[in-house]
Parts: C-alpha cells; structure tokens; sequence
C-alpha cells in the first residue's frame, strides 16, 4: 500500500505540469485543463491497485488526458477553436509528449521570470499589447520595454535549447 | 535547428498566451487533489520532480567575437555582446553587453577578488594558492578552479556552472552552496530565496517564510543545508551520506525534520547540541 501511494506520488510530481500543458492543447482554457488533469490522477489513485499492470504509466496518463478533454469538448461545445485543437492533435503522440515538456518546462520558467520582466513579457506576448502602450502604461522607455521582452524571450530560449540538445546528445 | 527554434517560439508563444501565475503549479495541485481524495488513504507526501532530469538549466556562452572594451584602471565594461578579455591571471571571462567587471589590476593579493554585475562567463585559471571570488550585490562566489557563467543585478543573482566546482554564498540566508558542474543556482534576495538545481536533483531555501524542500538531494547535502539554517551540528553517518531525500517543509523544527528523514529512509542522524 504505502509503495503504491510512493508510487502515485512520484507519477503526479513528475508529470502534473506537462499533462496540464497537454490538456491546455485540448481545452484552449487554463482552469478546465488543470480540472481535467486533477479528474484524471483522481481516477488513477481509485485505480492505483493496478499501477503495477499498467505497462506506460507516462502514456497512459497522456490518452487518459487527451479522452477526458474531448469529452469535456463534446459535452460543452463552444469556446474552443477547433484549428488549434487539430494541429496538436495531429501530432503523433511522442510529439505531442515532447510539447508537452518544452511547454511545461516554458511554464516554469516564466514562473521564475523577475516580475517586473515577467508583467513587461506577458503584456507584449499574452495580451498583444505593442511595445509604445506599454511603455507608456508603465512609464519606462520603448527601449527598456523591447530589452525586457527580448531578454525574457532570450532566458526561456536559451535554457530550452539546452533541453533540446539532450534530445539529440 | 531552424525548425525547433520556430517550434519552441511558437510553444513560447502558446505558453505566454494562457499563462496564469499559480497555475500548473506542481505542489498546489498535490495540495488540492490530496484534500479531494477519500480522507482513508491520502498520497503521502513526498516531493519527486524527476523531469527536471531533462531541464538542465546551463547557460552557454558559447562564441567568442569581438573585442571591444573600455579599460578604465580596472574596470571592464562590455559595449557588445559576447566581448572577451583575459584577465592578468590567465582568467578568461566572456561579457554580455552591458557588463561591468571590476578587477585588482594585479591580482598580487592572497585572494583573486573581482565585483560584477551583468552576465559574466568566466573560465578560471587554475591557482590552488589563490581562491578566486566573485562578489556581486548580493551574493558571493568563490571558485575551486573552474567554468562558470554569473548573472547579476541589484535584487537576483543568477550562477551556472560548466566545470568544477563553485562555492556560492548568498547573503541571506547564509549559507555556503557547494556547485558542481551541469548545476545552476539562483539567488532573489528580496524573497531571501536560494534555489539549487542539478540535472536530477533540486532544492530551495526560503529564509523568508522559513521553509526547505529537497527534490532527491543527496544527505550530505540537507544535512549540510540543515546544519546552516538551523546554525546546530548534526552528525550523518558516513554510510548514509550517499542516500537521497526529497521533502519539504515549512517552519518544522529541525527535530522534526530529522525524525522524519531517519524515518523515511532509515537512517541514523543525529543533533550534537551546539
């Protein structure tokens, strides 16, 4: 018993960002995609006596995700874009695993942005505002606006090609 | 290449346009499915980020171009990207733009001290003699001989390490951090947060909200970490010390910090009253 919740443990910490990543691609909404990856280690832990016989926890938990938000998508049809949902979707699965983790890693990585750099970053790339609004809604110049962005552009790249690289070494 | 680069800047495009602070958020969402489940048999706790296997956080500074810098007695300061100098000890240090270094022209003192700010690259001749350290406002570095890459501003400092070791002490909490090559560190002295991070292991101390965790850390290490924050003298049993932990707590006592890890993990540690 206690090696299974062991088990379950290490399973949610390892995967937990990037199936919340995966179901992001599916829901196209946040909260849904975190719902969905909580329901779905929820029926994993009803199920965990038979963590043992499951051959891929990893892809397992990755078609468990996908099935659950299509089914949320069925159930609620609207807000979702069907064209973003299809590009992902047809990805092969270990493409669309290796999203995940860049995505999940990006995640983080924007969580340890500095918050000034980060508010300056999401901004310009969450809400599209140009780099003048901006600055003229924080009160710093173009300049300092553009180095924040690129600079933040720059910390989440630099650290991903890295990853990249493991995948090739 | 080419192409992953379009990848990941679309990933980065996708990740920025949904991202919310405090979502996807590891811990909080152990936190939320644990009060979820049937109160019978809760997960237990123990914190495991094995992905982090695959984000090694290197900072390569990888080319070398033009040289192109001020020399104002001793201080260096980068007008471009990547400018490259030698230091009077053979030191080679690699500048991003906008990097200020200042240096003992001589460097004829028992110590190699240099201050910084920006991000610095640095490959350290070897002087066993001669520690050389690094101070930037608000953390210290002293190398063992070595590769490295610093980053620094008045609140953060940031510290990659490529080869060797590198010992990085911030100012609060005190605490001297062994870095080994592939490990980064990274220092926000506002939040008096210092988190360490290796291929497959992590840790962060928080001398603000007084809270540890470990992601599989050796126990040379916690109890090294312990040891500090808890300024007490604990005694590993030289066979343990190679074992992993991976906890966290928040304002426990170290009494309790140590029964939970001779639980866990069977081990024998023990508190020398100071």
């Amino acid at each position: 018993m206690r090696v299974l919740e062991k088990k379950f443990s290490v399973y949610f910490h390892t995967y937990y960002r990037q199936l919340c990543l995966h179901a992001l691609h599916f829901t196209g909404n946040a909260e849904d995609a975190e719902d969905v990856v909580q329901e779905t280690f929820a029926s994993l832990w009803d199920k965990r006596e038979q963590i043992e016989s499951i051959r891929s926890v990893k892809s397992y938990l990755y078609t468990a995700v996908r099935n659950n938000c299509l089914t949320r998508i069925r159930d609620a049809k609207p807000t979702t874009s069907l064209d973003m949902v299809s590009s992902y979707e047809d990805l092969p699965e270990e493409d669309q695993i290796r999203r995940a983790e860049m995505e999940a890693r990006i995640w983080k990585m924007i969580d340890e942005l500095p918050e000034r750099r980060r508010e300056i970053f999401l901004m310009a790339k969450r809400d599209g505002i140009s780099y003048k609004e901006i600055a003229e809604q924080t009160g710093l110049s173009v300049k300092t606006v553009e180095n924040h962005v690129f600079r933040a552009m720059q910390s989440l790249r630099s650290k991903d090609i890295t990853a990249w690289l493991f995948f090739f070494a | 290449m080419e192409k992953n680069r379009n990848n990941m800047d679309e990933s980065i495009g996708f990740v920025a346009k949904h991202y919310q602070k405090g979502m996807f958020n590891t811990a909080k969402g152990w936190k939320r499915l644990s009060a979820s489940l049937p109160g019978s048999g809760r997960p237990h706790r123990q914190l495991r980020l094995s992905w982090i296997a695959a984000a090694v956080m290197l900072l390569c500074v990888i080319s070398v171009s033009v040289v192109k810098i001020m020399n104002r007695s001793e201080q260096l300061f980068a007008q471009t990207d990547n400018t490259s100098f030698t230091l009077p000890d053979q030191t080679e240090i690699v500048m991003r733009k906008g990097s200020v270094l200042k240096y003992d022209k001589y460097f004829d003192k028992a110590e190699r001290r240099v201050s910084m700010q920006g991000e610095i690259a640095f490959a350290v001749a070897r002087d066993e003699a001669k520690p050389f350290i690094v101070s930037t406002p608000m953390a210290q570095i002293e190398v063992l001989g070595t590769e490295f890459t610093v980053t620094a501003d008045d609140d953060e400092t940031r510290l990659s390490v490529t080869s060797g070791k590198v010992l990085f002490t911030p100012d609060d909490p005190v605490i001297p951090l062994v870095c080994a090559a592939g490990m980064t560190a990274h220092y926000i002295a506002e939040g008096k947060t210092v988190r360490i991070a290796s291929t497959d292991s992590e840790m962060e101390i928080n001398a603000q909200t007084r809270s540890l965790t470990f992601e599989n850390m050796r126990l040379r290490e916690v109890v090294m970490v312990l040891s500090h924050f808890y300024k007490i003298r604990i005694e590993l049993p030289e066979g343990e010390s190679e074992l992993t932990f991976s906890s966290s707590f928040t304002q426990a006592s170290i009494i309790e910090i140590i029964n939970i890890i001779n639980l866990t993990l069977d081990t024998h540690i023990t508190i020398i009253e100071p």
